[in-house]
């Protein structure tokens, strides 16, 4: 699993490959399936950023809270779990199937270095929310100007 | 594999209603079983409360829509961003050999999952083939 770096350099495969995927949640094709398959991440991850905190939220639904595995080292978030099959496949008939199951990891490099001891996460209708407060030297600090 | 009749179709053509807020409508993953019983549709609804999902059947139409709020963070910005908010829709025919008065739909950790079961005349029946 690639890491993902904040604000490196701009990366036109990694462009087509976030169009694609907003196209096909618009359209609800699957494209990421088949000959892109490798491309279709999961969870998808939105990263915010408050004066204090790194927030990171992760689209994870039918995952159960206590499935998810979330661990912070220096400045790298990963996000590890488990996604169950709702039925035994092999006794129905399946007509349409477009939800992956099985594990998955995704690790994400912060901008800043993370007060690890102190991140909070919730998991709410399917979508975790993980607040990673900055480490002391990574916030930001005003200057006052002296006459 | 061939589609069989009574299944659930997706329409092609879904024309969203007229809408308040200008926000984008998304197609959810959607898994559907057939058993003996039944049909089971599951859907991907990340961040739709079990309140704000609609399900109803509306002329031999099996609608699905999921209201998701807005992110509101205090202070924040976005520095990174790989979905966006939107509400949730989708629709699939459904013909006569489901029970509609019967559908019944459950929403936990942001996964839908809708039972349709099969009328009675439509559940398959063995039929004993005697000798003589």
């Amino acid at each position: 699993m690639a890491i993902l770096r904040w604000g490196r350099r701009w990366d036109p495969f990694e462009e087509l490959a976030k169009m694609q995927r907003h196209m096909d949640r618009l359209l609800g094709t699957q494209t990421g399936r088949g000959l892109f398959a490798a491309q279709r991440d999961f969870p998808l991850v939105n990263l915010y950023e408050t004066p204090d905190d790194y927030v990171v939220t992760a689209e994870v639904p039918g995952v159960k809270a206590e499935d998810i595995d979330i661990t912070v080292v220096g400045d790298s978030l990963t996000i590890k779990g488990k996604r169950e099959a709702d039925v035994d496949r092999e006794k129905v008939n399946c007509h349409r199937q477009e939800r992956d199951f099985g594990s998955f990891a995704r690790t994400l490099a912060l901008p800043a270095a993370i007060a690890g001891d102190k991140v909070d996460a919730t998991y709410v209708n399917g979508v975790l929310q993980v607040k990673l407060p900055k480490a002391e030297e990574a916030k930001p600090r005003v200057i006052k100007v002296k006459n | 594999m061939a589609e069989q009749q009574h299944l659930p179709a997706e329409q092609a053509e879904t024309v969203p209603a007229e809408r308040a807020e200008d926000r984008p409508v998304f197609t959810p993953y959607v898994d559907i079983y057939e058993d003996e019983e039944g049909l089971t549709l599951i859907a991907d609804l990340p961040g739709v409360a079990p309140d704000a999902v609609d399900v109803h059947v509306e002329k031999e139409m099996l609608w699905i829509r999921g209201h998701v709020p807005e992110q509101t963070l205090d202070e924040g910005r976005v520095v990174y961003s790989e979905y966006a908010n939107g509400d949730y829709e989708r629709a699939f025919t459904i013909s006569q050999a489901v029970d509609s008065s019967k559908i019944e739909a459950s929403m936990k950790d942001g996964v839908l999952t809708v039972r349709l079961p099969k009328a009675e005349e439509a559940k398959e029946r063995k039929i004993p083939v005697r000798s003589g």
